[in-house]
Parts: structure tokens; C-alpha cells; sequence
């Protein structure tokens, strides 16, 4: 699709006005209309997104903090337990009384944890912000618990890494990073190494040091979505958190080093499977908008079901079944790759070759412009997609907020994306899609379990 | 309405909800967003597949939204909406199959063409059918057999109480056996038998111009195949027996840990008198992934037992993934389902005491006035939160049509408005209970946990952390609470979807 028609589309389903703090006007933004930021001098910022919702809000605090920020040994997954720990109670709102103010509030309540950020959420009647809000900055600042409840949520904790355990792209995902990285945080993924889940119940002390360093408003972002006026929300929110004190801490996160060649690590998986392989190659941090937007568009091109791959090994070959692409936006240089499971375990080095191929022969691949304006089009009409209800515009503006907390850092986005040129794909692919930065992780079944 | 206990084969229908309602429905409900929400739901499913081609229902659905058309290979359709972010979704359940897509205005006449020809001009070409069958046989062998144990579990639990006769006793997306058996020929007689002009719901959302929705309707009017005189109504579903004692069936695979399924068949859909009270009963007990609720508070919160636990009076499949239910799945006959996520193995025969344990006493005591007043609170504000999204309105507003039921956010607040307590406790008796069902634990080591449970000896647990008295004691009663299993199956997990 042409770029003016679709700008013309957004222009059409999208009001023009965009205040951050002074206001400022936008004639191309993919931000929500009426959406206003402020940042109270403790330095929490505070995103509102009016919609035509009736009564319905949703509400994000969005912590810039996650399993990235785990510098010490033995700590790994600490941030995903402390994400649990947040759910125990307050001397104000003890676990029992808050659990009532939520049931009787009709609310949705939960938080998820990821490498770069901890993100906590609610939907809840409009007749209930002023409640929520209470509840909320009370247990960020003044969050308490014993230490036999922290030791029963360890398990809890182990119960997740449990439930997840079946899955083989979790078990990927944890060797794959363990074996990239030798001394980033990114090392570990949020669930955190198994010896150190089994050991958060020794951890009591840690967490309220942990508490202390990033449960701050510096770290924080709290964003309002729905039947809610911003001026008004503003001033509920600084009355609440208002008193919530800047803290100082910041963590020291080892840069990783240039990897130097390939990698490759195994898995011998207990159940009978088809055999699987994940390839990630180490790519920009979100800083690098260029390049993050120019992989980003290698997603699409390449990897989405309109690329030659899928058509070649789902379509026409029919040799792969799971094609999973994972082009994550994340603060650090992470991986981007994909993971693939073969239905012809006979033909799986083929299959392995002719993925490799692809991505280590980008750099070379002719991308029309037609295509490119194909994929471009898709970003906008997916992320325009995604804000069809206060939760859902909630939790994407939520995610994007947790690596630029600016608003504005979302047009951006969308127009570094606009902007890629070929030469710019050719270039980052360049870069990128090389085997000296490559990670390879397999995953077979054990030999008494082939079928 | 009582069919308990009786053999489900010689029971009239006891509900034939979807099959009375008329054809070719149009259901809109226009917006201000510039997204247009489509819906086309055809009143066919798994509980039509024919015996030995167990997956028709799915592999005819997958082949229309994921296949090619007479003009369009699937690969240019890929192509077609890639830049528009479209892509046509498909739920097959038992008695509905819906397509569905949200599209922008920008888009809509377009893909409104393609839609039409994708429902109504499919090639049912050999390759499609061959891949789609083989996602379907990866995802029965794979997905759920390998990779998902609570899933796993939770279908597994159905398929006891489903025999494999009654029209809802396989998976959704079928058997091996019957995907193995499906040629492109029978596929494309399943769809002039089930995906016909007769009998579909058309629903549609959102910022469309005027006129679209019945234009709309007008275009599958012409071209979907005509409907049948005979052999094209659903089959009846009947109530299954109810599970005679505690049945347990351990499917057995090497995993780290105990998922569990509890569940019998019920008599209250959503288009019962009882449901919302029943449904007030279910949220209280386990709401779903909600810390707020009686099993989560006992099992995970005061004893660390594991990740969550809930419980359900509808078909909620993919929980693990969802924060809140998915819709079009709506069923004549419903079961009531307790999940607990996986445990540790030495805590497994605690678990499930303490399980049954708390739902006797439930059933014993009954809701107070206050977890009553609470529930009801959650559950009427709640509501309008299900339904905060287009797509979603419209998704309830199409289950509400199947089940002849008032809109579901009005319903649901009125009902609980006027609900008492007394209602509440006497509608659980009256539906559930704690005697008869089938368990499905999900576990290495089967003939071990086999021996445990049929000798019945007590399953003290230890804890890392010092407990409340009130625990211990609770705790004490538990790990004696007599199981009376009346039988424990072991089945090897390759034996599953065969």
C-alpha cells in the first residue's frame, strides 16, 4: 500500500492532538487521541488515554525493572518472585482487606514480569479509581510482609517454573541465553536459573533491599486508559503517590562483550518430540531505533507467513509445523531469531541448512518497494489493531512505554520504522545475521524416546 | 430436570438449543471505532463428525480460513491481507464453528470479497488438506500430548466423561485415526452438509457503513451451498451419565511434575434459571486466574502448593494463556471442572485430598452471607470488563443467540441483583457434589502414585516455613481425608487422541 494512503488512514482514525506536558501537535502520531503525560517532581511519570469506553479503566504501573537488572549471583529470577510479593499486603491493606476491596470492586487484577520490565495491571469501574489508586501507592510504597508468607510464595514461584517445565521452546529459551551470553544479565531469563528458584526461600532479607533499590518512582511509569479525564487523573495520582520517595540505585549491568564465532548447545528432551531448533544472532538494543526498526522489518520480509521461508518449508515442503519468529524489542542487544520444530525428523539438517541460509543471506536479498511498503503497512494497521479496548491499548502502550517511557518515543518508533530504506536492510542484515553471532540451540528427544 | 445416573444413549435431548434457532441470522451491533468486527458462525461442529472421520468439523474449517480458494491459493491470501493485519480466525466446538476477523474500514470491501470466497468457493486442494491435517495431528501428538500437561489433563478429564460415542467424545480438532482417515473428498462433503445457507449466525461490529451487515449476508445467501433437506441438523446432545464414584485416570509421561483435572457433567448451561447462581458458586470457589478465590486462597496462598487453582461450569479451553474467557465456545451440556496447576509429586495425593476436601465442605456449609455478598459484587462489576472490547460485545451477544439468553452483562447484573444466599447454596446442591467424578492426574512413576491412592494411607506434608495453627490442624484432617476411589486407571500417553 501507498505510504499517503496510509497515512491518510491513520489521519482519518486518529485525532492529531498530542500533549506532553507543553503541548505539542503531531500531524502523523499513532498515539490515541486526548493522551496527556506529566511527570510529578518525584519523578513518577503519568501517562492518560481517554476513550469512549463507558465507565470501564485500565490501569498499568509499568516498573523499569526486570530479570535485566539481576546483577548478583545466586539472584536470578528475583525480580519475576518480587512481582509475586507485591500481591502480600500492606500494614494499611493487609492481604485479606485488599483481596475484599478488589472482589468487591469486581476487579481484574495481575502483573507479568519480562527481562527489561515488571508490569502490573487492573481493569475496574470508573467509580473505583480513587480506591484503586489508594490500594496501588500504598503497597508500591509501603509493601509488607512476614517471612513465612515469603517463603510460601518461593513455592509458588516453583510451581510456575513447574507448569512451564512441559513446554520445549521455555527449555530453548533458558539454554539460548545461558549460552550467548557469558556476563550480561540476559544471561538468565525472568523465570531465573532452577538452583536459584529453589533457593528464594533463604532469600527474606534480599527482598526488602530489593524493594528498597527499584520499587522507586524513578523506576516507575503509571499509565490510565479509558473513561478517565486527564487533568483530574493527574491530580488523584499525585495526591496518591505524590509522597512516594526518589530512591538512587542504579544497577551495574555488565555490557556483553563482542561474541567472537557460533555457538551451539543441545537438549536431550525426556518426552517424545519432533526435534525443534531455535537460531538467535545478537542484535541492536532498542536505542538503536534504525536498527531496531530495520530488524523489525526483516521480521516481516522474512520470517512472517508471507515470506519465501515459510511458503518454502510450511507451505510447499511441509517439513516444519512450528515457525516462530522472536524479533523482541528489548533495552540491551538480545537475540532475534526463530524457532522451528521439523515434521521430517530425516529432513531436519536440511531444514536447519536452509534457515541459516536465509538469514545469513539477507544481506543480500532485493526487497522491492512495494514489498516494503506491504510490511510497513502491516505495523501500523496491527499496532491500530491492538487498541481496540482499555485493557488491550493499555498493555501495548504499557510495553512501549517500559523501553521509552517518553509518548512521543511511539511515533518515533512507528517513523524510524517508515524510514528504513533498503540499504539501511541491507546494512543492518549486514551487521547482524553473521555466524560469529550466531546461537544455536537443538532440541531432540532422548534416543529410547524417538518416534 | 434430573438425568443423572441413567446411560446417556437412551436419554431424549435434553437440550436442543442451537438447532431451534433460526436461519440465517443477522446480529449487529454498530460503532464508532474505525475496526469493523466480522463473525460468521455456522451451527455444525465436532459433535457432527462422522464416526471413523473424527475431525471433519476442524479439518473443513482450518481448510476454508487456512486453504485455498477456487481463485486463491492460500499463499496469495497470506499475501492479500498482510499489509492489512487481517487474518481470518476459526474456533471449532462442539456445536458451532466460527470464522472471524477484525478488519479496518480502510480494508473492508476488499477483504469482504475475499471473506466471501474463502466461505463459499473452497478448493479443499490435496496440499492444504495435508498440512492442516498434519498441524492437527502435531497438535493432538505434540502440543497437547508433549508440550502442555494442564491441557492435556483438562481434555483428558473430558474425554472420560464424554464416552466415545456421546457426539462431544473426542477432541475438538478429532481423533489420529479420523484425521488419518480424511481425504479432500470427504471434507468437501462435510461442508455442503454443515456449512450451508440454511443455517448460519452473521454478526458484525464496529464502525461498517450502512447497509454492509445485510449486503454482507445477502453475498453468503447466494453462494454458500444450498441447505439440505435432510441430514444436516446436528446430532442431539444428551447428557452423559454422571461418573459412578471417584474415578481416577493417571496419564502417564515423564514430566516433572502433578497436573490435575477434576470434573462431572452438569444440567445448568447458560440457558438455565440456576446458571448465574451456579456461576456465582464457581467464582467464589475458583475464579479464574484470580487470586481471590476460595481454592487459590487455601491451596496456593496458605500452603504453596503450586501455581493456581480454579474451577469452571463452561468450556474454558487455553486457560493457561487467558485472562478471561474466550467466547463462541457455547455447548447444550457443560461440566464442572476443577483445575489444579501442576505440584510437586510428593505433595500430589495432599493436593487432591485436599482438593475434594474443600469442595465437601463447601457443599457442607455452603457460601456465607458475607463470601456471598463479596462474589456477587466481583461478579456484577466485573462483567462489563468481559465485554470492554467490540469483538468481545460481539462474541457474547453471538453465544447469547445460541443460548436464547437476554445479553449477558444485563442478565448476569439483574440476576445477582435479585440472588439470595439461600438460592445460591441450594442451586450448588442441587448441581454438584463431591462423590461422583472422574480425576485425571498428569504424572511420571503412575504405578507408584497408582498403589498410594488405592491403599489410602495418610499424605502428611511438610512445609519450608513455619504455619499457622489453623493450618496444621486443617492439615492433619487432610492428610487422612478418606478418598474412596472407586477405581484408578493408568493410560500411557501415547494412547491419548488415538
Amino acid at each position: 500500500m501507498p505510504l499517503q494512503k496510509l497515512l491518510k488512514a491513520a489521519l482519518a482514525s486518529l485525532s492529531i492532538l498530542l500533549l506532553t506536558g507543553a503541548p505539542t501537535v503531531s500531524a502523523q502520531t499513532l498515539i490515541p487521541p486526548g493522551a496527556q503525560s506529566t511527570v510529578l517532581p518525584n519523578g513518577l511519570r503519568v501517562v492518560v488515554v481517554p476513550t469512549d469506553t463507558k465507565d470501564v479503566v485500565a490501569l498499568q504501573i509499568v516498573m523499569s525493572v526486570g530479570s535485566r537488572n539481576e546483577v548478583e549471583a545466586g539472584k536470578t529470577g528475583f525480580a519475576h518472585f518480587f512481582e509475586h510479593l507485591m500481591f502480600r499486603g500492606t500494614d494499611r491493606y493487609p492481604s485479606a482487606a485488599a483481596d475484599a476491596l478488589l472482589k468487591n470492586a469486581g476487579v481484574d487484577s495481575n502483573a507479568w514480569t519480562w527481562d527489561d520490565q515488571t508490569v502490573y495491571h487492573k481493569v475496574f469501574l470508573k467509580e473505583d479509581l480513587a480506591k484503586i489508586l489508594d490500594y496501588e501507592a500504598d503497597r508500591f510504597q509501603n509493601l509488607k510482609f512476614a517471612k513465612p508468607e515469603f517463603q510460601t510464595e518461593a513455592l509458588a514461584v516453583l510451581g510456575e517454573y513447574n507448569k512451564n517445565s512441559a513446554d520445549p521452546t521455555e527449555k530453548m529459551f533458558e539454554v539460548l541465553q545461558n549460552t550467548a551470553y557469558d556476563v550480561h544479565t540476559y544471561k538468565h531469563t525472568t523465570m531465573g536459573f532452577l538452583e536459584d528458584i529453589e533457593k528464594f526461600p533463604e532469600g527474606y532479607e534480599y527482598s526488602w533491599q530489593f524493594f528498597d533499590r527499584f520499587y522507586r518512582p524513578e523506576y516507575a511509569t503509571l499509565l490510565l486508559v479509558g473513561d478517565v479525564q486527564p487533568k483530574a487523573a493527574f491530580d488523584l495520582v499525585a495526591k496518591n503517590f505524590g509522597s512516594w520517595k526518589k530512591g538512587d540505585y542504579v544497577p551495574k549491568i555488565s555490557a556483553e562483550p563482542p561474541q567472537k564465532g557460533p555457538r551451539e548447545e543441545s537438549i536431550a528432551w525426556e518426552s517424545p518430540t519432533l526435534p525443534w531448533f531455535m537460531v538467535g544472532y545478537k542484535a541492536p538494543p532498542f536505542s538503536d531505533l534504525e536498527g531496531t526498526a530495520a530488524l523489525q522489518l526483516w521480521e516481516s520480509l522474512a520470517f512472517s507467513q508471507t515470506g519465501a521461508l515459510y511458503k518454502s518449508l510450511v507451505l510447499d515442503e511441509q517439513v516444519v509445523d512450528e515457525f516462530e519468529p522472536f524479533f523482541f524489542l528489548k533495552k540491551d542487544s538480545y537475540l532475534v531469531g526463530i524457532a522451528v520444530r521439523v515434521t521430517d525428523p530425516t529432513r531436519y539438517d536440511e531444514v536447519r541448512r536452509e534457515v541459516l541460509k536465509t538469514f545469513e543471506g539477507l544481506a543480500k536479498m532485493e526487497v522491492t518497494p512495494a514489498r516494503l511498503a506491504d510490511v510497513k503497512s502491516r505495523k501500523r494497521y496491527s499496532f491500530l489493531q491492538s487498541l481496540d479496548s482499555p485493557a488491550a491499548t493499555a498493555k501495548e502502550l504499557a510495553f512501549m512505554l517500559s523501553l521509552n517511557p517518553q509518548l512521543s518515543g511511539i511515533d518515533d518508533f512507528y517513523s524510524a520504522l517508515d524510514e528504513v530504506s533498503q540499504e539501511k536492510l541491507s546494512e543492518v542484515a549486514q551487521q547482524v545475521f553473521v555466524p560469529e553471532h550466531r546461537t544455536i540451540v537443538t532440541l531432540k528427544p532422548k534416543e529410547n524416546n524417538q518416534k | 430436570m434430573r438425568l443423572f445416573n441413567l446411560p446417556w444413549r437412551v436419554l431424549v435431548a435434553s437440550a436442543l438449543l442451537a438447532h431451534s434457532v433460526g436461519a440465517q441470522e443477522l446480529l449487529t451491533m454498530p460503532g464508532t471505532s474505525p475496526l469493523v468486527d466480522v463473525s460468521l458462525q455456522f451451527h455444525t461442529g465436532a459433535a457432527a463428525d462422522p464416526k471413523g472421520l473424527e475431525g471433519s468439523a476442524w479439518l473443513t474449517a482450518a481448510t476454508l480460513s487456512q486453504g485455498a480458494t477456487e481463485t486463491h491459493s492460500y499463499d496469495d491470501l497470506l499475501q492479500i491481507f498482510y499489509p492489512w493485519s487481517v487474518e481470518v480466525g476459526t474456533t471449532v466446538d462442539k456445536e458451532v464453528v466460527t470464522f472471524s476477523a477484525t478488519v479496518h474500514r480502510d480494508h473492508l470491501q476488499e477483504f469482504t470479497d475475499l471473506f466471501v470466497e474463502m466461505m463459499t468457493q473452497p478448493k479443499f486442494d490435496k496440499a492444504d488438506v495435508d498440512r492442516l491435517r498434519d498441524k492437527g495431528k502435531n497438535f493432538l501428538t505434540q502440543d497437547l500430548r508433549s508440550n502442555n500437561d494442564e491441557e492435556l489433563g483438562k481434555e483428558a478429564m473430558y474425554l472420560e466423561i464424554y464416552p466415545p460415542l456421546h457426539p462431544y467424545g473426542h477432541h475438538n480438532v478429532g481423533t489420529l485415526t479420523g484425521l488419518a482417515a480424511l481425504s479432500p473428498q470427504n471434507l468437501k462433503a462435510f461442508y455442503q452438509e454443515n456449512f450451508h445457507a440454511g443455517d448460519f449466525v452473521l454478526g458484525v461490529a464496529g464502525g461498517y457503513p450502512e447497509g454492509y451487515p445485510e449486503s454482507l449476508r445477502q453475498k453468503l445467501l447466494a453462494k454458500l451451498p444450498k441447505a439440505q433437506a435432510a441430514g444436516s441438523n446436528p446430532p442431539s446432545i444428551v447428557q452423559p451419565s454422571r461418573p459412578d464414584g471417584r474415578r481416577v485416570t493417571i496419564v502417564e509421561k515423564d514430566t516433572r511434575s502433578v497436573a490435575m483435572s477434576l470434573g462431572f457433567p452438569i444440567d445448568v448451561t447458560r440457558s438455565d434459571s440456576d446458571w448465574t447462581a451456579l456461576n456465582l458458586v464457581r467464582s467464589y470457589l475458583g475464579e479464574h486466574r484470580s487470586s481471590n478465590s476460595h481454592l487459590y486462597q487455601r491451596l496456593r496462598e496458605a500452603r504453596g502448593l503450586n501455581y493456581g487453582d480454579y474451577s469452571y461450569i463452561e468450556y474454558f479451553p487455553n486457560g493457561m494463556y487467558l485472562f478471561q474467557p474466550e467466547t463462541y465456545y457455547p455447548r447444550s451440556e457443560q461440566v464442572f471442572q476443577i483445575w489444579i496447576r501442576p505440584v510437586q509429586p510428593e505433595n500430589a495425593v495432599f493436593t487432591l485430598r485436599a482438593t475434594l476436601f474443600e469442595l465437601e465442605r463447601l457443599l457442607r456449609d455452603g457460601l456465607s452471607q458475607e463470601e456471598f455478598e463479596a462474589t456477587r459484587s466481583f461478579l456484577s462489576k466485573n462483567a462489563p470488563l468481559l465485554v470492554a472490547s467490540s469483538a468481545h460485545r460481539l462474541g457474547y451477544a453471538m453465544d447469547d443467540k445460541f443460548y436464547q439468553a437476554d445479553p449477558y452483562v444485563k442478565r448476569l447484573r439483574e440476576e445477582l441483583d435479585a440472588l439470595t444466599l439461600d438460592q445460591v447454596n441450594s442451586a450448588m446442591r442441587r448441581h454438584l457434589q463431591a462423590e461422583n467424578m472422574e480425576i485425571v492426574l498428569v504424572s511420571k512413576n503412575a504405578e507408584t502414585l497408582k498403589a498410594g491412592l488405592l491403599k489410602g494411607d495418610p499424605s502428611p506434608i511438610t512445609y519450608n516455613s513455619p504455619k499457622p495453627e489453623e493450618i496444621l490442624t486443617e492439615d492433619r484432617l487432610i492428610e487422612s481425608y478418606p478418598l474412596d476411589l472407586r477405581e484408578v486407571l493408568v493410560t500411557p500417553v501415547d494412547e491419548m487422541f488415538r
